[in-house]
C-alpha cells in the first residue's frame, strides 16, 4: 500500500467539468467527488453558512429556494441530496421537494421547497444540499 | 484567484409575478457581486441592492412581500389572504372536534348541547370574516405584519399561535 499527500490533485483539462476521476486497478471509475454543496438557514435572514461551487441561493418566497452554482455542471441529469432541520421539533414532519415540473434542475442550478407537516411550504433553518454527477 | 466576502448584502428583485425574491450571495465566492447578479438574476428585472438588516426578518407572510423602492414591501391584501390561511389550519380540527361532539350529542338526545355545537360551529365558521373587517394602518411590513397577526378570535380559535 503507498499514501499519496499532496496538496493538489489537478486534472488535465482546465474547464470545471474536467473532473479528476479514481478508478480501481482494473481501469473501473469507481467514485466522483461532490461537484457542489451548501448549508444554509432558511428562517430569519436567509444566509449561507457554507458552500462550495454555489454564487448564491435565492429566497423566492416561504420554503422555496433557488440554489445558483458558481460552475455550470454539464447537464440537469445529477443527484441531489438534501435534507433540512426540524426547527425545535414544532413541526417534525418536514419533507424536501425539488421543482422538477416549475423550474426543472438546470445546468445552472435547481429550485427546491422545504415543507412542513400540514403540507404547505415552511421556511427551515437548517437545509443541507450536495450534489453529484 | 481573489475571493469576495458578501455575506451581509441582499438583492431583492421582481420576481416577475408580483412578488419579490431576494439572491443571496455565497460569503465566499470567486464572482464579483456584479457577476453574481448578471448571472443569477433573469435579465430585465428591477433590481435593488441592501444589507441584509435592512430586510424583514418576521416572514410570516413572506409570499406577500413586493419590491418596493430600495426595499421590501408588502401586499396587505395577499397578507390578509394568508393570514386567512393561517386561520384556517387552526379552525379545522376545531370544526373536526365539533363534529364528533354534535354526533355524541345527537345519540343521547340532548338537543340543547346540538344548539350550542351549531352556534359554535358557525362562530368557527365565520372567523376569518374578522380578517375582512380589520383595519390595517401601517404600510410597511414590519408594520403591516405586527397589525395583522394581532387579528385573532381567541375566544373562538383559543391562544395565538403567531
Amino acid at each position: 500500500m503507498s499514501i499519496l499527500k499532496v496538496t493538489d490533485i489537478q486534472s488535465n483539462g482546465t474547464g470545471f467539468n474536467d473532473v479528476v476521476s479514481f478508478k480501481n486497478a482494473s481501469g473501473t471509475e469507481n467514485g466522483t467527488l461532490c461537484r457542489a454543496w451548501v448549508n444554509f438557514d432558511g428562517q430569519g435572514t436567509v444566509a449561507i453558512r457554507a458552500d462550495f461551487n454555489v454564487s448564491s441561493i435565492t429566497d423566492n418566497g416561504t420554503g422555496d429556494y433557488t440554489v445558483n452554482f458558481s460552475n455550470s455542471l454539464p447537464d440537469g441529469n445529477y443527484c441531489l441530496v438534501a435534507t433540512q432541520g426540524q426547527n425545535g421539533n414544532s413541526n417534525p414532519n418536514y419533507v424536501m421537494t425539488v421543482k422538477e415540473v416549475v423550474n426543472a434542475p438546470g445546468t445552472g442550478g435547481f429550485t427546491l421547497t422545504t415543507n412542513g407537516a400540514t403540507g404547505g411550504t415552511a421556511d427551515s433553518d437548517g437545509v443541507y444540499v450536495a450534489v453529484f454527477r | 484567484m481573489a475571493t469576495y466576502n458578501y455575506e451581509n448584502k441582499r438583492v431583492i428583485f421582481d420576481n416577475g409575478e408580483g412578488g419579490v425574491s431576494i439572491l443571496v450571495p455565497s460569503p465566499n465566492c470567486e464572482l464579483s457581486l456584479e457577476q453574481i447578479i448578471d448571472k443569477d438574476i433573469p435579465a430585465g428585472r428591477s433590481k435593488d441592492t441592501l444589507e441584509a438588516s435592512e430586510l424583514p426578518t418576521d416572514r410570516t407572510y413572506r409570499n406577500a412581500w413586493t419590491k418596493g423602492d430600495r426595499q421590501v414591501g408588502i401586499n396587505v391584501e395577499k397578507a390578509k389572504a394568508l393570514h386567512k390561511d393561517k386561520i384556517r389550519a387552526v379552525r379545522d380540527p376545531l370544526l373536526a372536534a365539533e363534529d364528533v361532539a354534535y354526533m355524541r350529542a345527537d345519540e343521547a338526545g340532548n338537543n340543547s348541547e346540538k344548539n350550542a355545537v351549531r352556534a359554535r360551529k358557525q362562530a368557527l365558521r365565520d372567523v376569518t370574516n374578522i380578517v375582512d373587517t380589520a383595519t390595517i394602518t401601517a404600510t410597511d411590513v414590519n408594520g403591516v405584519t405586527a397589525e395583522l397577526k394581532a387579528v385573532w378570535d381567541a375566544d373562538v380559535l383559543g391562544d395565538n399561535p403567531l
